[in-house]
């Protein structure tokens, strides 16, 4: 298994001088393809979701509780490009983002079952964009996000953290232009300290 | 409740893949029919579809031929020819796959899940009436539960017969004309609503294709050689499928089949779009109702399908798959979910690696349950 992924990787490795391939697209699918755009902002909303595990107690007890978190985010974002590159930009996103989390835990001290629990977040969204095409971008960027769960709690013996909490991830994504000005986004953000994989599907409009 | 969840995840996690690139729309190829005998995609590839693969789809980093060179190149022999009337093919996968990597219950296994011969007799040059069969290796099923099965299998065999410019009459053993047909044979749109990897039916495909548009009607009987015939699904699948504009075609399913322990309707609605040279967009989403008459249970549920797909460079591509499916529309009942994404590579012709990390979770009303990991990699070998 490890081999084959190291070979994978290899076989990847090797071609990655694609932005200098000459070959030209087929005129085909470019008939397709709305020109590039040239717009410096980017403002779009966004579903997340994602799992992870927040520790609770109850007087001596403790368990993990598997969190579930559906938000929506607003994302306003601002790109450039690097120098005279046709194919790499830099970008800066502001995200705001709020919704609710559901929590329950496998152990049996911990019958109770956190539902719609109100939460919001903010944070910056420095990264890299990769343009595929002129209709796609692949985008790698460090999300940093600060969140506060309003956490609430009947039993005054149960407490639970994270109720304010910051952290920082890897983001991966994909955004294909449907539109002269709407593009669909999806891929996956982790974030470390949260140890959290939160799935983005969402829309980005350029003005 | 929650062990169940878990066993569920497990299951669906279990993977059988198969063989269909609907993505390649993102090149350009909208329809089945240009690349492979079987005109609703999947199996063996004609001389077009060989050439295509070699030339336009896999990587030249490992080689300094030119488009026509490969072109030549992609027979079965190589440069060499073979007589016009028979064109064999030999395919092979094997996966390996880790589940929940860096968590607690680890698990790997690989498992060669296609060790296929098939052959392809053309009864004329114009390819009017023709031939298409395979076999190969089974796996062993991953469940411990599931019944015992033959080491050898062949998963179509059928005579193809262009009875009009327009109407393409294939009869024989073949799959459902239903949805798209992609890799993943165990997505929530193909195995989630019994199209999985051997559900193959005996039958009927009237295949009539017009520029823009196709029509299929997909008469079927069932799979004649299970032993059980209550088993056997009857009824019929119609799939339409139009071009939007240019490399954006839509489509609706429908299949309706019975059998004495299920009846079943699935309704469904289909879209890809190639967006930029080699991406594409990819979305099948429908309804389904299962009627078991022994107690007269009635379950209505929903399956979607996505997929955005990137190329990063000649037979390299990077994508994205989201699913959702529910078995039963009850507000009680519960959701299921998994996101993943991978590379698709074509390193050099007639090798094909497929690496993907997939996310498995649920939503159900009472309860969080763990989220489920799989780790995978695939080798697949066409010749």
């Amino acid at each position: 298994m490890k081999r084959l992924l190291i070979i994978s990787l290899l076989l990847l490795a090797s071609p990655l001088s694609w932005a200098n391939d000459p070959r030209p697209p087929s005129p085909r699918s470019q008939m397709a393809a709305p020109p590039p755009s040239e717009a410096n902002w980017w403002f779009g909303p966004r579903l997340v979701f994602w799992q992870e595990k927040i520790p609770a107690k109850r007087t001596t007890n403790e368990a993990d509780f598997y969190a579930q978190s559906v938000g929506l985010m607003m994302s306003a974002a601002r790109r450039g490009k690097f120098g005279n590159s046709k194919r790499w930009y830099h970008s800066l996103g502001f995200e705001a983002a709020f919704g609710t989390v559901q929590a329950s835990s496998l152990n049996i001290f911990f019958p109770d079952y956190l539902k719609d629990q109100p939460w919001f977040s903010a944070g910056l969204n420095p990264g890299i964009v990769y343009r595929g095409t002129a209709v796609t971008d692949i985008y790698l960027s460090i999300p940093a996000h600060f969140r506060k769960i309003m956490w609430s709690l009947k039993d005054p013996n149960f407490s639970i953290e994270r109720e304010s909490s910051f952290s920082a991830g890897l983001s991966l994504l994909s955004a294909s232009r449907i539109s002269h000005s709407t593009t669909i986004v999806a891929g996956f953000v982790h974030q470390y300290q949260w140890n959290a994989t939160q799935w983005v599907f969402g829309f980005d409009y350029d003005f | 409740m929650k062990l169940s969840h878990l066993l569920i995840l497990s299951l669906m996690m279990l993977p059988t893949w198969g063989w269909a690139y609907p993505e390649f729309i993102g090149i350009g190829y909208g329809s089945c029919l240009t690349c492979h005998y079987n005109g609703q995609g999947n199996g063996p590839l004609n001389d077009y579809g060989r050439a295509l693969l070699s030339a336009e789809v896999s990587s030249r980093v490992f080689t300094s031929n030119n488009e026509e060179k490969l072109s030549a190149s992609s027979g079965f022999f190589g440069t060499k020819q073979l007589p016009w009337w028979i064109r064999p093919g030999i395919k092979a996968r094997n996966l390996w796959m880790h589940t929940n990597p860096g968590g607690t219950e680890t698990r790997s296994r690989s498992i060669l899940m296609q060790a296929d011969f098939n052959l392809a007799i053309l009864m004329d040059p114009q390819q009017k009436l023709i031939f298409v069969g395979g076999i190969g290796y089974q796996p062993k099923p991953a469940t411990a539960t599931a019944t015992k099965t033959e080491p050898y299998i062949s998963r179509e065999h059928y005579v193809r017969w262009r009875a009009g410019d327009p109407l393409w009459v294939y009869m024989g053993f073949m799959d459902k004309t239903y949805g798209l047909r992609i890799v993943n044979h165990t997505a929530f749109s193909r195995a989630g609503i019994g199209l999985g990897q051997n559900d193959q039916s005996h039958g009927a495909v009237l295949h009539y294709v017009q520029p823009t548009w196709e029509l299929t009607a997909n008469p079927f009987l069932g799979n004649l050689y299970k032993a059980k015939a209550s088993e056997q699904q009857r009824g019929i699948a119609v799939l339409y499928d139009r071009e939007w504009s240019k490399d954006i075609r839509v489509g609706a399913s429908v299949l309706s089949s019975s059998s004495k322990i299920l009846e079943t309707t699935k309704v469904g609605a289909q879209v890809r779009a190639g967006i930029g040279y080699g991406a594409a967009v990819l979305l099948d989403a429908g309804l389904l109702r299962n009627h078991t008459p022994s107690t007269d249970v009635t379950q209505q549920g929903y399956y979607v399908f996505s997929q955005m797909s990137q190329r990063l460079a000649r037979g390299y591509h990077l994508f994205f798959v989201g699913q959702a499916n529910k078995k039963n529309m009850k507000a009680t009942e519960t959701d299921f979910f998994k996101a993943g994404a991978g590379l698709l590579m074509f390193p050099f012709p007639r090798l094909e690696l497929r690496a993907e990390v997939e996310n498995t979770r649920s939503i159900s009303p009472n309860d969080v349950s763990p989220e489920g990991w799989l780790a995978l990699v695939q080798a697949h070998l066409s010749l």
